[in-house]
């Protein structure tokens, strides 16, 4: 079967058809170039011998065949037989090239690879071409029937063809050919259920998968009936059609299925299409000709089409004019998706303008330090007899210090003895009770300790704070990262460019070699070079100036030191005459290649770029205000630690410092408690 | 230049989300757990490897199955998660080596659970999908627990939240692997590791142009299985 078959075949009028080579290869069958080639006609051979209805339906539809259905669509315009009188064993159609199936125009992956040039004006453009191809079905009788991704194809002027119309639903009379097979992401709810397609289909059923298609074209690839399901089951996309689960329509929460992240919603379109996606896809359309049709469809995006606008700061993205700002900037700003190559430009932003952005964001400089030791205080005033009861304390301990001082002294010149164990034993529980003795100022100090412990705890935590927020790191930080994200966009661009001045370099070098190319050795002036020699050179192959290298010119034996030299000289003064046209040569196709191979690279840092900036500005501006809301609070704090700390040190004393106070306080009576 | 630079940055989309809005496609997950252990040393791993490649490389020239089919790898002889669950444009050569003996058990419940968390990811972000498949391809028995494993396999296969294949090489336990599987175990006829991956491919592609919904059609296991 594989083999090219060598016979020629039969057209309805005997005509012989001959087949050349093989194009493709589906389930069904081959398809062939016709001899001679070039025809814009091919062939479809089936592998197997179709039943009488299929022959029936191909001649029916080939007898049917217009200029309108072949402007389209691969429509069997003649069949095929392999002998007079024989069976239908194949048909002839319009040969289709440089298409490609419809879902790598929705879905941005493919899109951006294949489609590069395509903007939403273009995807907008292939589903009003889209409606005007169903338009043209329906207009003759026929349906479509299996509707589906792969069976629709477009080129990148957004024309629409559509493919395998040896499927579709053909009428004639009272009789009915099916259309046997469909795909579950297109088919409408009504007829999911059913187990197989022997069963007449309507112009609505198609017009449902017109109606995902154009969602698909006009959201991103997205599905309508996919999306965040809340309920706990898995929700397959069949079953989400069978239960009508428009994620995007207005009684989408009461089908407990939202919009999934990333996506947009119907307002990106006017209320006119958004209308017909809600009825397309609710209870209502599964009514007969309930949902929208091809020429609704039409008028709605030819109108919208009208109404389209470029955004000013991306001049790739075209939008709803009615609409207050550019949805794919916000959609790519929160997303951080490339929807659309720009066909010009990698970049959207100025780096040197955006530079002197950050360069005049003033730094906010190192923060302000505040400490308690900047506060000195006085000791707040003690209680009345607090003072007194300090000195008492302070009497009972130097006494008992005193006492441990005499015994160790007595003890040390041994004038204790065993006998003197009780009086011991006495004196201990004196110097103890001397020494353990609260005293009235015990409960002053422990409130004292109290209000140092909790000032201490207090700073800390607005010091931290402070530091925190009111310090440079997170600028520093932020700075930082920018020049990062420079660093890396200079790359890219530098990259860029070189790869384009290599770009240009070879266009130039080529361009050069065609006009030495045109300088022949003919047109040579210097005087040496004489016709002979010319002839010469030219029975060794060099005939313009284009030829002359010295490697050449070597193996010359007419040639000497000085005529090799005079011939280099006349190439390079040609050389010189040559100029380099820009406008002429540089492919539009190599330097786009470039940029949608750049754009890409570029993009994310050049959002991080951006949006950084701002962030840092933001960082900048929180400083200064923090330091300004911050300082009193936290000056309060260190002022309150001082003072806990100078109304605690009243009772903190080392027993070095108590012992000489307590000497100086003998030694010079009374200057009064500090 | 240092990537983590950009995790500085807050407010950063997840990378995956990303990949979802850009490719929204239904997705058809597939799960490889593959026995790397101490006996599928030299020609078997050699085949293994082959056959891998030559099924991504089946899938990238599919428009529409590079899209839509994501292939997760696992292997065990110890258990390794080789690839993250990524469409055929993202593959990695695994360049298995056989070491170790046979974790089953364990692999089977990791990769569950790999299979569990996808589809949590698929739903958040919206992103309808087929029923995922499951093959073990394995030429021992178990060294580990597998019981736990086989009971989470009935009960996934049961709940239709995956199906579970398997395929046995040389001389794999085909009665413990019966015990595993809801499914009857096929075994590899000699090493047709390429034959197998080429059906396996056919399979996807034609499944990922199916409906997603719980219906599995595979071809029958022609030109790779002893029957």
């Amino acid at each position: 079967m594989a083999s090219v078959p060598l016979k020629p075949f039969l057209d309805r009028s005997g005509n012989r058809i001959h087949l050349g080579k093989k194009l493709g290869s589906g389930g069904e069958g081959d398809v062939y170039e016709i001899l001679p080639a070039h025809s814009n006609v091919v062939a479809k051979i089936y592998h197997k011998p179709l039943d009488v209805q299929k022959q029936e339906k191909l001649l029916l539809m080939a007898r049917g065949c217009n200029d309108e259905l072949k402007s389209i669509s691969a429509w069997p315009t003649d069949v095929l037989h392999a002998r007079e009188g024989g069976p239908v064993v194949g048909f002839l159609m319009p040969k289709i090239s440089d298409y490609e199936p419809v879902h790598k125009v929705y879905g941005p992956s493919h899109r951006k690879e294949h489609f590069p040039h395509a903007d939403w004006r273009f995807l907008v453009r292939t589903a009003k071409n889209l409606a005007a191809a169903f338009f043209v079905i329906h207009k003759f009788g026929y349906v479509i029937g299996d509707v589906n991704e792969g069976n629709i194809l477009v080129n990148n002027e957004a024309c629409v063809r559509l493919i395998d119309c040896d499927s579709f639903q053909v009428r004639a009379g009272d009789r009915l050919y099916y259309c046997e097979v469909g795909v579950a992401q297109f088919t409408p709810p009504e007829i999911l259920s059913s187990k197989h397609f022997k069963m007449e289909r309507t112009a609505n059923h198609d017009n449902f998968g017109l109606s995902i298609l154009s969602f698909q074209l006009l959201f991103f690839g997205r599905h309508p009936y996919s999306g965040v399901y809340s309920g706990k089951e898995d929700m397959p996309l069949e079953k989400s059609i069978a239960e009508f689960r428009f994620a995007y329509g207005k009684n989408s929460a009461f089908k407990s299925i939202a919009p999934p992240p990333n996506s947009v919603g119907l307002s990106v379109v006017p209320a006119q299409v958004a209308a017909l996606f809600e009825h397309a896809f609710a209870e209502a359309g599964a009514r007969p000709n309930g949902r929208p049709g091809a020429g609704e469809w039409w008028d709605a995006l030819e109108s919208l089409e009208s109404k389209m606008r470029r955004c000013s700061a991306d001049s790739v993205h075209s939008y709803y004019s009615g609409l207050a700002s550019c949805p794919w900037c916000r959609l790519e700003e929160s997303s951080g998706l490339l929807l659309f190559l720009s066909a010009d430009r990698i970049t959207k932003i100025d780096l040197p303008r955006e530079w002197q952005k950050v360069e005049a964001t003033a730094r906010p400089g190192p923060i302000p330090l505040i400490s308690p030791s900047n506060f000195l205080h006085r000791a707040a005033p003690l209680p009345p007899g607090i003072g007194h009861a300090i000195d008492l304390r302070n009497f009972r301990h130097f006494v008992g210090i005193s006492i441990i001082v005499i015994l160790a002294v007595l003890v040390l010149f041994g004038m204790i003895t065993e006998d003197l164990a009780i009086p011991f034993l006495i004196v201990i529980v004196i110097v103890a009770v001397l020494f353990l003795y609260p005293g009235a100022a015990a409960a002053e100090k422990r409130r004292r300790r109290g209000n140092l412990e909790s000032a201490r705890y207090l700073w800390d935590l607005w010091n931290k704070k402070w530091i925190a927020e009111a310090g440079d790191a997170a600028f520093l930080a932020q700075l930082n990262l920018l020049r990062d994200l420079r660093g890396k966009y200079e790359k890219i661009d530098r990259d860029y460019r070189a790869s384009l001045l290599a770009l240009e370099r070879s266009i130039k070098d080529r361009q050069q070699k065609k006009f030495l190319e045109r300088c022949s050795i003919d047109s040579c002036t210097v005087p040496r070079v004489t016709g002979g020699l010319k002839n010469i050179l030219k029975s060794v192959g060099i005939g313009t100036a284009a030829d002359i290298t010295r490697g050449k010119l070597l193996g010359i034996p007419q040639l000497d030191n000085t005529l090799t030299n005079e011939l280099l000289a006349w190439r390079e003064k040609m050389e010189k005459n040559f100029l380099f046209d820009p406008t002429q040569g540089i492919d539009r196709a190599d330097v786009q290649a470039l940029i949608h191979k750049y754009q890409p690279m570029l993009k994310p840092v050049e959002r991080d770029l951006v949006q950084g900036i701002l962030k840092l500005q933001r960082i900048q501006g929180d400083i200064l205000k923090k330091r300004i809301t911050l300082r009193p609070a936290v000056e309060k704090r260190a002022r309150e630690l001082a003072q806990a700390e100078v109304d605690y040190e009243v009772f903190s004393r080392t027993p070095e410092e108590l012992i000489s106070r307590e000497i100086e306080g003998i030694l010079f009576p009374r200057k009064n408690t500090r | 230049m240092d990537d983590n630079t950009n995790d500085m940055l807050p407010d950063q989309q997840p990378l995956g989300a990303v990949t979802f809005a850009e490719n929204p496609e239904p997705r058809c997950p597939c799960l490889l757990l593959l026995d790397t252990s101490g006996s599928m040393a030299g020609q078997p791993i050699t085949e293994l490897n082959a056959g891998i490649r030559e099924f991504y490389s089946e899938l990238q020239n599919d428009s529409l199955a590079i899209k839509r089919v994501e292939v997760a790898l696992m292997s065990f002889g110890p258990v390794r998660l080789i690839s993250e669950f990524n469409t055929a444009d993202c593959f990695f050569d695994p360049q298995l080596v056989a070491e170790g003996d046979t974790p089953m058990g364990e692999a089977i419940r990791k990769g569950i659970d790999l299979i569990k968390t996808r589809k949590e990811q698929y739903r958040a972000n919206g992103i309808s999908f087929y029923r995922p498949w499951i093959f073990l391809i394995t030429d021992g028995a178990p060294t580990d627990e597998w019981q736990s494993a086989a009971a989470m396999v009935r009960e996934g296969e049961s709940a239709k939240s995956f199906a579970f294949f398997t395929i046995g090489v040389h001389k794999a336990d085909m009665k413990i692997l019966k015990q595993i599987s809801v499914r009857d175990p096929v075994k590899l006829q000699g090493l047709k590791f390429r034959e197998f991956f080429q059906w396996l491919s056919n399979s996807m592609k034609s499944a990922s142009r199916s409906n997603p919904g719980d219906r599995i059609q595979l071809a029958p296991p022609l030109g790779w299985s002893e029957i």
